[in-house]
């Protein structure tokens, strides 16, 4: 009963923060130099041409205005339609957004089950050949671009190999293995930058509670290794584990833009940067306030799921 | 003249006067044995490259990887070359242009003019656009009615500002009326005008939903991934095209393009990795096709302010210029040098160059101190990072330029910006490329330099006499004439210097070795219509 309070609680904070972040886009957006007109009419543009299409698009409004006519429309549920093709805004993110959330969950998974194992392992045993992997994994994830790791992947798997495709994508429902190998190398570059981070993360929290007296206490106690690391000390080293999770995860879901570019996949993050480079205003507002709305919702089960590991914190005694 | 001479220049001159089709001309010419014969009086013809591809297959579907996305389907548009290399294969125009800038039939079988002011045209009767609409002398005059609807502001009426009306004879026979002696009526129909439908564009959002008599019809367009088009069986040239399907992919990384190529995913791609072009040319695992140099690249100069705004400094950057670094280190040599806006390949080279013998920097020097700056100047050069060879540019002028005294900041702006920085002449210099080398007077020097032109980015009004030169040259209809008042519009522009033109840069499609038929065009466009596949 509690956790629900709690969970209703956050959820009602959305809304005021769903619009501090729905204002400050619209604003940011308009404060940067650049006109949209001018990139639709491109080097064929007039003075004429530019002010019509000025008008037609409303940019020729107080800035106010413009805001009120865009967010009423969003409370209707209409995210607009892209200025330049003309297409609502909710058709492209539909078709996007299934893209980057399956490749986000991808790659965490894979790093998820390389890296927390990895990281155990490797805080287990310091020193060991678990823990030199760990810490080569680490260096080699954190200092290797993706754009560049993604490029030789596709040279070594689908040019030399042949097992996976360079581009492109089928959907989930088209035909799964298909879709399973298109997305096979794209998540697996990002999974390798994740995975770094989340093996040292894993290791040093791992490292961290296996030095508290509990630990002593319970090995003192005669419980079996096993069940000390993965009943006791993984459950208390979850917390900072979970956090990282929950932060890559809720990045990747509108950051992914290199891979995705790399792929050609057509993700949310490419939509939203070559939307902001042509400054398409209704689909990087609408974009952004989709990725927003879900970065909060991943951190709200991310806060849930300190409440489960730690009673404590959901009675805000933590 | 032996009697296989006789029956090849028989053959010619019946092609020429398109009273036989390509096709019947290469079979007949091989049944004489006279290919060789006919090579050596058509040596612009790539008869031999013709012949080597042998007889065209129907059937199979071709995957073919641009670099860009397209963004709008609507002819009228034009927005982003992407866009036209995918709806020109959707859409049929009135003529279209061959490699060599010959006028070939399109939807209009035949015409003439009547006087210096009348085109007449017959169409097919067999033209059915993707509705299942018949494509007849009113769709002709709602095109040009559409593209000039004020209401429309359709950028592509910019190219057909001469052409005063179309009037209906009959249902298969229309009139354009132009300004007296519009020399590029026919250059313009085989570039830009691609036929509409009135129910079509009225039913349907003609951005998203393009419908055409072009040899494929649209299927669908899954955003940032691919649009699928399909064979039109109802296409008014019935052994065409000759692919059941094509899909157009766009992919940004030019190794990625190539890796797909390799692996067999792609069958066609728009470009590789610039530095592996002439390795890849001997590799048989990949196909370069027929290449051409129609992608002027130039800079545009701000003149309506200083420094640019005084000719002497524009001058002076054209002597001290390098083009051949510029083709070598940023182009591979995919590139060639030209001070004009086609290179010595194309028909309409003029071959004019008043700053010949340069780079010359005490030239180059000399005209600065003119021009009041005897301790040099700095000059801003705007470079778009999303065109990777401009900053390239750049980083070189930054070194050709300096010791003429020219100190160069290269600046980045991304697109947006770039633009705003254009239409607000904030610039100074800047690169872009144009793509209008089918007529370079009419569709490239005309609309960036006349001092009434729209598209007068550089804000260059200072010379009568270049816009006399463009006047006549418009509005001159014998060929002969046309190319004389050509090479004088070139040599005005290279002494006033509004745009300095660096390299034309080498298109070349890329195709698995068994398809046949791609061809790089001085319009730009993709023909997948003539394309095929060897099973």
């Amino acid at each position: 009963m509690r956790l629900l309070r709690y969970i209703a609680g956050r959820l009602l904070l959305l809304l005021p923060v769903l619009f501090g972040t729905s204002v400050l886009i619209f604003l940011l957006l308009r404060l940067i130099p650049g006109d949209p007109a001018a990139v639709i009419l491109g080097l064929r543009a007039t003075p004429e041409r530019l002010a019509i299409v000025r008008e037609e698009l409303g940019l020729d409004l107080p800035i106010h205005l413009q805001y009120g006519q865009w967010l009423g429309k969003v409370l209707r549920g209409d995210l607009g339609k892209d200025f330049r093709s003309n297409e609502a805004v909710t058709d492209l993110l539909s078709v996007r957004l299934p893209v980057t959330i399956e490749l986000t969950v991808l790659a965490l998974g894979m790093a998820i089950a390389v890296a927390v194992p990895l990281g155990i392992r490797a805080a287990i045993k310091p020193g060991g050949l678990a823990d030199r992997g760990s810490m080569l994994l680490g260096l080699f994830g954190i200092s290797i671009p993706d754009f560049w790791l993604g490029i030789m992947l596709i040279l070594f798997f689908s040019l030399a190999l042949r097992m996976f495709p360079s581009s492109g994508y089928a959907r989930l429902h088209e035909d799964i293995l298909v879709n399973l190998r298109s997305f096979f190398l794209p998540a697996l570059t990002l999974a390798v930058g994740l995975s770094a981070v989340l093996v040292r993360v894993t290791r040093s929290a791992v490292l961290e509670v296996m030095e508290r007296d509990f630990v002593k206490f319970l090995r003192a106690k005669g419980l079996r290794e096993r069940l000390v690391i993965y009943q006791h000390v993984l459950r208390n080293a979850s917390i900072p584990i979970v956090t990282v999770i929950g932060l890559q995860f809720g990045y990747l879901l509108g950051g992914a833009v290199i891979v995705e570019e790399v792929f050609s996949l057509p993700g949310v993050g490419r939509l939203i940067v070559s939307a902001t480079l042509e400054r398409n205003y209704p689909v990087v507002q609408a974009g952004m306030l989709v990725v927003a709305f879900m970065f909060i919702l991943v951190n709200l089960a991310t806060d849930v799921l300190y409440g489960l590991l730690n009673p404590k914190i959901r009675g805000g005694g933590a | 003249m032996s009697l296989q001479k006789e029956q090849v220049h028989d053959f010619i001159k019946k092609y020429s006067e398109e009273r036989i089709s390509r096709r019947q001309f290469l079979q007949a010419v091989t049944t004489v044995g006279g290919v060789a014969v006919a090579q050596s009086m058509m040596p612009g013809f790539r008869l031999a490259t013709a012949l080597a591809q042998g007889s065209p297959k129907s059937g199979g579907t071709l995957v073919a990887a641009t670099i860009d996305k397209p963004v709008n389907m609507d002819p009228a548009f034009a927005e982003l070359y992407s866009s036209m290399q995918v709806y020109q294969n959707i859409f049929s125009k009135l003529v279209n242009l061959d490699r060599d800038n010959n006028v070939m039939p399109g939807l209009a079988k035949s015409w003439q003019q009547i006087d210096d002011s009348t085109w007449e045209f017959s169409l097919v009767d067999n033209a059915y656009f993707h509705n299942d609409e018949h494509c007849t002398a009113n769709d002709v005059k709602y095109t040009f009615d559409r593209l000039f609807s004020p209401d429309l502001g359709a950028p592509n009426a910019v190219f057909f500002t001469p052409l005063e009306g179309v009037e209906v004879v009959d249902d298969y026979t229309f009139r354009i009326i132009t300004q007296p002696n519009w020399g590029g009526l026919l250059e313009a129909l085989g570039a830009f005008a691609e036929v509409v439908n009135q129910k079509a564009i009225e039913e349907n959002d003609p951005k998203l939903l393009p419908i055409g008599t072009g040899p494929f019809k649209f299927v669908q367009w899954v955003k940032d991934d691919f649009i699928e088009l399909e064979r039109w069986d109802k296409y008014f040239k019935p052994s065409q095209p000759y692919l059941d399907k094509v899909i157009f992919r766009a992919i940004s990384d030019d190794t990625v393009r190539l890796t797909g190529l390799q692996t067999g995913e792609l069958n066609w791609i728009e470009q590789v990795p610039l530095h592996r072009a002439d390795e890849l040319r001997a590799n048989a695992d990949v196909k370069a096709n027929p290449d051409g140099e129609f992608f002027p690249d130039m800079f545009l100069i701000n003149c309506s302010k200083p420094p640019f705004d005084k000719v002497e400094v524009r001058q002076a950057l054209q002597w001290a210029l390098h083009r051949e670094s510029i083709a070598n280190l940023v182009w591979f040599g995919q590139a060639t040098p030209s001070a004009e806006p086609v290179s010595p390949s194309n028909p309409w080279y003029s071959g004019a160059n008043v700053y010949e013998g340069g780079p010359d920097i005490d030239r180059a020097k000399a005209l600065l101190a003119q021009a009041g700056y005897e301790d040099g100047l700095t000059i801003r050069y705007a470079s778009q990072p999303q065109v990777p060879t401009q900053p390239l540019v750049g980083q070189l002028l930054e070194q050709q330029l300096a010791p003429a005294g020219f100190r160069v900041e290269v600046e980045s702006f991304e697109s947006a910006r770039w633009f705003e920085e254009l239409f607000t002449l904030n610039y100074e210099i800047t690169g872009t490329y144009w793509s209008a080398t089918a007529d370079p007077g009419e569709h490239c020097l005309y609309p960036l330099s006349h001092s009434a032109s729209p598209w007068n980015f550089s804000a260059f009004r200072d010379s009568p006499e270049l816009d006399q030169a463009l006047e006549e040259f418009r509005f001159t209809l014998d060929p002969e004439a046309r190319q004389n008042a050509f090479n004088n519009v070139v040599r005005l522009h290279q002494e006033s210097s509004p745009q300095v033109f660096q390299v034309n840069f080498k298109r070349t499609y890329w195709t698995q070795p068994n398809v046949h038929g791609a061809q790089t065009l001085p319009t730009l466009e993709l023909r997948m219509e003539d394309v095929w596949i060897d099973a």
